[in-house]
């Protein structure tokens, strides 16, 4: 390839990784926590026992909808595993007559939905979004309407994917600087910890950028339904099929056990079942829809039965899908590694790390090479100083901020209005301090202060648990519930961590300026990232 | 014209070049891999349905790789009127189609 | 058979990483000849191409590649941190 080539690529590696680096540094973040999201559903709830036995779960959800919403249009309830905190129920009303029959009201909506936890009863836990958060952040973000945040999310995305193949062509010998790492020699330093992250789980990296997109695809890319259908209708009724819809009769009639549904689904399926959907529960015309797990397989389009919810007949069996919507759905379920056991979800893990790593090595980079080209140090143009300041605001800030949600998931007062929305407020509150403080005290002293609270807190936290909940560390662990011990003890390490960078940033001393040589050239050069 | 006239010139030529493929590589670089979405939806033999999936996954990738194309072309303006062909040509191939045998 | 692959691809990437300069330098303290590099190298792709076939055995023809591509990145970590991490021989250093 040619140096112009190269050199080209290496431009826009550069600036499609930087304008919305710290987008995709909190998609990242947010994104490998959500890994853990059903653990997290569990932790942040440490009042609810674990699930022992799903169809106790389930036989109380419907119990309770029963109770609470005879007459609802339909109910919503997800099959209870060891790892659910139970199972988050939830019914649609009735249409009011003359009402017009619009969106399904807002999913989070607290008078419309409960968690039914292990006994079978309404769970009495603590209200929180739990590790839900950090999945729907990743590409909802928040405070904005979703379609923006996910127009915005699906664009970092794409600059992220040019990120990536360019920066793979740009590189020369991308594969033999793997394993070389220079240590304590500035910017070198940092482009092979760069490298180093970017190559080590690079398949990980393309596949996650691609699939991703994948998954924003009905948003980003609708040109190709509007190609060939005069109603995108029809194409969701193409791809996503479903039994016909029968109308509501009127006669109440008593729902079968879903209980005895859900074995005979699971047993026809052969593998376990995860989704429950009963439209016009308690009357005549009764049906009740059943997904397969996407546990359990590699697409995220799993098999769906329908039963008359009288009988328990089986009526109707998805198709199985053609073989472009089974790689759209196999490309979304490897991005959400729902298939994968425990030792797949640590990999899914450390190689979202190793992303995180990626991206937040590659901000600080450009600003430690723009540092060695700058005219005047003591004062840099308006650019740099936007930039570095704002990876204080983004890399240093945004753990804080998570740190303190956790803190505050622990220390809210349980009776507290909204107490879910303030958890999430209490992130942002932190955060937008440690941002305020980045933009006004000096870097220099805001990372390691940043680092070092972010670690203090984070190795307290389990401390707390051990102290103020029966859910602490060693409880855990002797009731073999590594999930709840493993997030534990996760957080102890990030902690250490944490403190341990605080204490290599404050020792940093930046290696002594080299030599600058008088041709203005050099400093015009575009640096190739490969240097 | 002095020697700091001829730099800045120089300058001024290089952010145009750089505003070029910024519009090469983003609305451009869309518009073209929608349009040949549009287009292999089109022209993707099979059931519909599949060949429109099949069209948006590879349409995903063409935004990419047509954004890199915007910063490696020759200049800027190469850049653009290649792009726009490309576009231009899945448009007419979109419309024919769509103008021979309709929507679903 | 999974942790075949794993142990497959970590040699592969090993010896792949001395077959650089630096490496080979901090290991056996002289920089590779011609003949040892392409041994190295052989040696490191020949094992990276063994280790597809107990993953694919492991998981079948879906799961397979997808454990494969875990393996080939956890071997290049354990790698990448042996080679970077784990102290050279004392004497090594002539």
């Amino acid at each position: 390839m040619s140096k112009g080539f190269r050199q080209s690529q290496a431009f826009l590696h550069t600036w499609s990784g930087l304008l919305l680096g710290w987008i995709l540094f909190l998609v990242f973040v947010a994104g490998t926590i959500a890994f853990w999201r059903e653990g997290l559903n569990r932790w942040m709830r440490p009042e609810i026992a674990r699930v022992e036995q799903p169809m106790r779960v389930l036989a109380g959800s419907q119990a309770f909808l029963a109770r609470k919403a005879p007459d609802a249009k339909s109910w919503i309830i997800p099959v209870a595993t060891e790892r659910s905190p139970g199972a988050q129920v939830f019914w649609v009303p009735q249409p009011k007559p003359g009402e017009e029959r619009g969106r399904r009201g807002r999913r989070g909506r607290g008078d419309t939905q409960a968690l039914i936890g292990a006994d079978g009863q309404v769970a009495q836990a603590r209200e929180t979004r739990g590790g839900d958060f950090f999945y729907r952040f990743h590409f909802d973000l928040h405070y904005m309407p979703v379609i923006w945040a996910r127009w915005l999310v699906g664009f970092a995305t794409m600059m992220m994917l040019v990120a990536i193949v360019s920066g793979i062509v740009t590189h020369k010998k991308i594969f033999k600087d793997f394993f070389a790492l220079r240590r304590a020699k500035g910017q070198r330093s940092w482009l092979d910890g760069h490298n180093a992250t970017a190559v080590l789980a690079l398949p990980f990296h393309l596949m996650i950028t691609y699939t991703g997109l994948v998954t924003l695809m009905a948003l980003l890319m609708p040109w190709a339904v509007v190609a060939n259908y005069n109603d995108q209708n029809t194409l969701f009724a193409a791809l996503f099929p479903a039994a016909n819809v029968v109308e509501r009769t009127g006669r109440p009639t008593p729902l079968i056990d879903l209980r005895r549904i859900a074995t005979d689904a699971e047993r026809r399926l052969g593998a376990p079942a995860s989704f429950i959907e009963v439209s016009d529960p308690g009357d005549a015309a009764a049906r009740v829809t059943i997904s397969q797990s996407a546990n359990s397989m590699l697409s995220s389009r799993t098999p769906r039965l329908t039963y008359d919810g009288v009988t328990g007949r089986l009526v109707w069996r998805s198709p199985p899908p053609g073989a472009a919507a089974e790689t759209a759905g196999a490309m979304i379920g490897l991005h959400a590694g729902r298939f994968a056991d425990d030792g797949g979800r640590w990999l899914y893990f450390l190689c979202g790390i190793a992303g995180t790593l990626m991206v937040a090595s590659g901000l600080v980079l450009w600003t430690v090479k723009r540092r060695e080209r700058l005219l005047d140090p003591t004062r840099p143009h308006l650019g740099f100083r936007l930039v570095e300041r704002l990876n204080v605001a983004v890399i240093g800030g945004f753990p804080l901020g998570i740190t303190c949600f956790f803190w505050a998931n622990r220390l809210l007062p349980v009776a507290l209005r909204g107490r879910a929305d303030w958890e999430m407020h209490m992130l942002f509150i932190a955060w937008a301090a440690a941002a305020l403080t980045a933009f006004v005290v000096r870097p220099a002293r805001v990372w390691p202060s940043l680092f070092a609270v972010t670690g203090v807190l984070l190795v307290a936290l389990p401390m707390y648990d051990v102290v103020a909940t029966d859910r602490g560390l060693f409880a855990s662990l002797a009731i073999g519930d590594l999930m709840i011990a493993g997030i534990d003890a996760a957080i102890s390490v990030f902690g250490i961590g944490f403190l341990l960078l605080a204490r290599r940033v404050a020792h940093h001393r930046p290696a002594a300026k080299r030599v600058r040589r008088a041709e203005a050239a050099t400093a015009s050069r575009v640096p190739e990232p490969a240097e | 014209m002095t020697a700091g006239d001829a730099h800045a010139r120089a300058r001024w030529a290089r952010r145009g070049d750089i505003a070029l493929r910024v519009v090469a590589s983003v609305p451009l670089a869309y518009a073209t891999a929608s349009l040949w979405a549009m287009a292999l939806a089109r022209l993707l033999p099979g059931d519909r349905a599949e060949a429109t999936v099949t069209a948006a996954l590879i349409a995903l990738a063409l935004c990419a790789l047509a954004a890199m194309w915007a910063f490696a072309a020759r200049s800027g303006w190469r850049a653009i009127w290649t792009l726009g062909l490309a576009a231009a040509v899945a448009a007419a191939i979109t419309w024919i189609s769509i103008d021979a045998t309709g929507r679903v | 058979m999974s942790v075949l692959s794993l142990l497959l691809a970590s040699a592969a990437f090993f010896l792949l990483g001395l077959a650089t300069d630096a490496h080979h330098r901090r290991r056996f303290g002289a920089c590779p000849q011609a003949a040892r590099c392409k041994m190295l190298r052989t040696g490191g792709w020949l094992s990276l191409v063994m280790s597809v076939a107990p993953a694919l055995l492991a998981q079948g023809w879906i799961f397979g590649p997808i454990l494969w591509a875990g393996a080939i990145m956890a071997g290049a970590g354990i790698a990448f941190l042996a080679l970077n991490f784990v102290p050279a021989c004392a004497n090594a250093r002539s």
